[in-house]
C-alpha cells in the first residue's frame, strides 16, 4: 500500500516541463508511419468516398455530377444486396469454422512447453510462405472436374460423372478456412498462454473438475483471443477477392469480386460505393462482435 | 472436519528431493505451520496435500482416507495462494461463491453463504466489484473468503500474507487465527516468517532442504531447539562452542574455560561437541561476575532500537554475542567490560 502511494506520488511530482518534451518525441517516432498511411491510405479512402457520390463517365473516372444513385442501386438492387448477404454469411461461417477447428488446436499448443510450441507455430505459419494464389490453385488441382478427388471417385466407381465441387459456396468456405485458420489459432494460443496457471489450480482446489475448470476459467479468459481472432478472420474473409474468384468463379460472387467487376467495366463510382458499403458493414459487424463478447465477464477487462 | 496425516512423504524434481521422507500429523481443528527458508520444500509439501502433486513415496491422509490418488477437486479443501489467484472475470461475490457453486449449491443459497464469508473477512459491501478494483490487502481478504465459504475440511495457505506490508500483515495474522478458531478448521500454513509461525501456530515444522529439522509446539522449538539451524532460524540465537565434560556434579558443558550446568531436560554424552544457544533477550548484562554463570565480554557496539538496545559483545574466547537490553536503565559504552550472564534453563544445548 505504501508502495502504491509512493508511486502515485512520483507521478504527481513529475515536472510539468518534461511532459510536452516526451510527447514531442513520441510524435516524432509516429510521424513516418503516420505520413505513410495518411498519404497512401487516408487520402485515397477519402477520395473514393467522394467519388462514390458521382456518376460514371466514359472518358474519365467520374462525371462530376453529385448523385446518390450508386448507393440507391447497391442498397436496393437484389443482385448487390444478395452478394452482400452472401459475403456476410460466408464470412460468419468461416469465422465460426475457424473458431471450432482452431480452439482445440490452440488449447493443445498452449499446453506444450514453450520450445515445443515454438516449433509447431513455425510449422503453422509455414503455409503463409506460399502465395494465396498458389495454395488456392492447390484446391483446384484437388477439386476440379479433372482434379485428383474426381479421378479417384471416377476410377473407384463411386460416381459415374465428375462432381462439380468448384464454383460452390462450400468450396469457397473450404478455401477461406484453410487460408485463415492459422490466424485464429495463433490469436487464441497467445491468449491461452497468458492465463495464470494458479487460476486453474484455484478452481481445482475449490472443487472444479477438469471440465468445469475449462468452462468457468479457461474459456471465459480466452474470450479476448477468440474476439481478436474472429475480428481478424472475419475482416479478411469479408474483403476476400482472389479466393472467391478462383474457387467461386462466376457462380459465387462476393462483394470483393463485384468491386473488381465494376472497375473492369470502368464504373469507378459504383466500385467506390460498393467499397464504402463493404467497409461500413465489416466495421459494424466487428463492433457488434467486440461489444457482444467484450465484457469483463469474457476476460476482456484483464 | 478432519485431521491430516502425512506419513513418510517424498517428492523429487529432476533427481533432487524437494520433500524428503516427511511425516507430520495435524490433529483435527489445529493450526500447523510449515516454516523454513525459501526453497526448503514447504510449497511442495502443501501442493502434495492439496493434490496438485502426487507423492513419489509415502501417504497423505485426510481424515481416515488415504488421498494419494484423489484429485484436488475431490479433497474438500480450501486454499489461499500467495498471489491471491482470484478469477479476474468474476465479481467478488462470484469468486467467493465459486466453491459453493462447484459443490452444486443453488444461486440464492450460495450467494447468502458467500455474503456470510465476506462479512467474516470484513469485506461486505464490495460484492459487485471486480478483483482488479481492489487493493492487494482487500484481494487477499477475498481470497480468504473464497477459501472458507464452502467450509472445507482442510484449509491450506501458502505464504498468504507475504505480499502485504508489515502493519497489515500483523493485523491479518490475528484475524486469520481467530477465523481458524471460529471455524475449527484443520489448517496447514506455509510461511518463511518465524514470528508469524510462532504467533499463530499450535504446531510448527521447520524445514531445511526438504526435510524436517524439528517439529513441535512454538515453545518447544523456541526453548529447546534441536540444533543450531533451528535455534538460529527461530529468532536469532547466540551460539557458543563447547564440549561436554564430566565433573564432580555430573556432565556439564565447558566453553571458553568455564563450566556450564545444563538445565534438567538435556541428555548429554561425554566429549560431545555442542553449542550453547542463548536468545539475545536472555543475556543479562547488568550483574557482576561470579553471581551467576556467564562469560566476561567487551562491548563492541550499542544500537538504539527504541524500547531496546542491541548490544554486540565479543567474549574473551572470540565469540560474538548479541544481547538485547532495555534501553531505560542500561548505560553501556563501546569498549566497556561486562559480564554476560544467563540462567541454565535459558541456554539450550544443541548439536554442533
Ligand atoms: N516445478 C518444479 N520443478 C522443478 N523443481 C522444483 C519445482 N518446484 C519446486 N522445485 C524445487 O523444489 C525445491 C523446493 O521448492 P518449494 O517447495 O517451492 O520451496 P519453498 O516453498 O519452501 O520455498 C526447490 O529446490 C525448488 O527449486
Ligand atoms: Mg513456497
Amino acid at each position: 500500500m505504501s508502495r502504491t502511494s509512493s508511486l502515485a506520488g512520483t507521478a504527481e511530482r513529475a515536472p510539468a516541463a518534461r511532459r510536452p518534451f516526451r510527447w514531442k518525441r513520441a510524435e516524432a517516432l509516429l510521424a513516418p508511419a503516420f505520413l505513410y498511411y495518411f498519404v497512401l491510405l487516408v487520402l485515397p479512402s477519402a477520395a473514393f468516398c467522394v467519388v462514390s457520390f458521382y456518376g460514371r463517365s466514359d472518358t474519365g473516372f467520374f462525371d462530376g455530377v453529385f448523385t446518390l444513385k450508386n448507393y440507391v442501386s447497391v442498397l436496393t438492387d437484389g443482385f448487390y444486396l444478395g452478394s452482400l448477404w452472401l459475403t456476410f454469411r460466408i464470412s460468419v461461417e468461416t469465422t465460426l469454422a475457424c473458431l471450432l477447428l482452431g480452439y482445440p488446436a490452440a488449447y493443445y499448443l498452449a499446453k506444450l512447453s514453450p520450445a515445443a510450441r515454438k516449433k509447431l507455430i513455425i510449422l503453422l505459419l509455414f503455409p503463409l510462405l506460399l502465395s494465396t494464389v498458389i495454395r488456392v490453385y492447390g484446391w483446384i488441382a484437388l477439386l476440379g472436374r479433372r482434379g485428383i478427388v474426381n479421378q479417384v471417385l471416377l476410377s473407384s466407381g463411386a460416381t459415374d460423372y465428375p462432381i462439380a465441387f468448384l464454383y460452390t459456396e462450400g468450396t469457397v468456405l473450404l478455401g477461406l478456412v484453410s487460408i485463415l485458420l492459422p490466424y485464429m489459432i495463433i490469436n487464441i494460443t497467445n491468449t491461452l498462454i497468458t492465463i495464470d496457471p494458479a487460476l486453474r489450480e484455484a478452481a481445482a482446489a475449490h472443487g472444479a473438475g477438469p471440465f468445469k475448470i475449462f468452462l468457468k476459467v479457461t474459456l471465459p479468459l480466452s474470450g479476448a483471443g477468440m474476439v481478436s481472432g474472429a475480428v481478424m478472420v472475419f475482416t479478411i474473409a469479408m474483403s476476400t477477392y482472389i479466393i472467391s474468384f478462383l474457387l467461386g468463379g462466376p457462380k459465387v460472387k462476393l462483394l470483393g469480386n463485384l468491386i473488381f467487376d465494376s472497375t473492369s467495366s470502368f464504373n469507378w463510382p459504383l466500385a467506390a460505393a460498393l467499397s464504402v458499403v463493404l467497409v461500413v458493414a465489416t466495421a459494424a459487424a466487428c463492433g457488434a462482435m467486440v461489444r457482444l463478447l467484450g465484457s469483463p465477464a469474457n476476460g476482456m477487462a484483464r | 472436519m478432519a485431521s491430516v496425516e502425512i506419513a513418510g512423504v517424498s517428492k523429487q524434481y529432476a533427481g533432487a528431493w524437494a520433500v524428503d521422507r516427511v511425516s507430520i500429523t495435524v490433529p483435527d481443528g489445529s493450526f500447523f505451520s510449515l516454516l523454513g527458508p525459501s526453497g526448503s520444500g514447504k510449497t511442495t509439501l502443501l501442493r502434495l496435500v492439496a493434490g496438485f502433486l502426487r507423492p513419489d513415496a509415502g501417504t497423505v491422509r485426510i481424515g481416515p482416507a488415504i488421498v494419494n490418488e484423489v484429485p484436488p477437486h475431490k479433497r474438500d479443501i480450501g486454499m489461499v495462494f500467495q498471489q491471491y489467484a482470484l478469477f479476474p472475470h468474476q465479481t467478488v461475490l462470484d469468486n467467493v461463491a465459486f466453491g459453493l457453486e462447484m459443490r452444486g449449491m443453488g444461486r440464492k443459497a450460495r450467494e447468502a453463504k458467500a455474503r456470510e464469508a465476506l462479512e467474516m473477512v470484513r469485506m461486505a459491501g464490495r460484492e459487485r466489484a471486480y478483483p482488479k478494483e481492489l487493493s492487494g490487502g482487500q484481494q487477499q481478504r477475498i481470497a480468504i473468503a473464497r477459501s472458507i465459504a464452502a467450509r472445507p475440511a482442510v484449509w491450506l495457505l501458502d505464504e498468504p500474507l507475504s505480499a502485504l506490508d508489515r502493519k497489515l500483515r500483523i493485523e491479518m495474522q490475528s484475524e486469520l487465527r481467530s477465523l481458524q478458531k471460529l471455524l475449527g478448521i484443520t489448517t496447514i500454513y506455509v510461511t518463511h516468517d518465524q514470528e508469524e509461525a510462532l504467533a499463530m501456530s499450535d504446531g510448527i515444522a521447520i524445514f531445511r532442504d526438504g526435510r524436517i529439522a524439528q517439529q513441535g509446539s512454538a515453545e518447544d522449538l523456541y526453548e529447546r531447539p534441536a540444533d543450531g539451524f533451528v535455534a538460529d532460524f527461530l529468532g536469532s540465537a547466540n551460539l557458543i562452542e563447547g564440549v561436554v565434560a564430566r565433573g564432580p556434579q555430573g556432565l556439564h558443558v565447558v566453553a571458553e574455560g568455564e563450566a556450564f550446568r545444563p538445565s534438567a531436560d538435556h541428555i548429554l554424552r561425554e566429549n560431545e561437541r555442542v553449542h550453547l544457544a542463548i536468545r539475545p533477550e536472555r543475556l543479562d548484562l547488568s550483574g557482576a561476575p561470579g553471581a551467576a554463570q556467564g562469560l566476561p565480554a567487551r562491548v563492541e557496539s550499542v544500537l538504539y532500537l527504541g524500547s531496546d538496545l542491541r548490544v554486540v559483545l565479543r567474549t574473551r574466547g572470540g565469540a560474538l554475542l548479541v544481547a538485547r537490553a532495555p534501553s531505560r536503565g542500561t548505560a553501556l559504552a563501546e569498549g566497556a567490560e561486562v559480564f554476560a550472564a544467563f540462567k541454565p534453563e535459558d541456554a539450550a544445548i544443541v548439536a554442533h
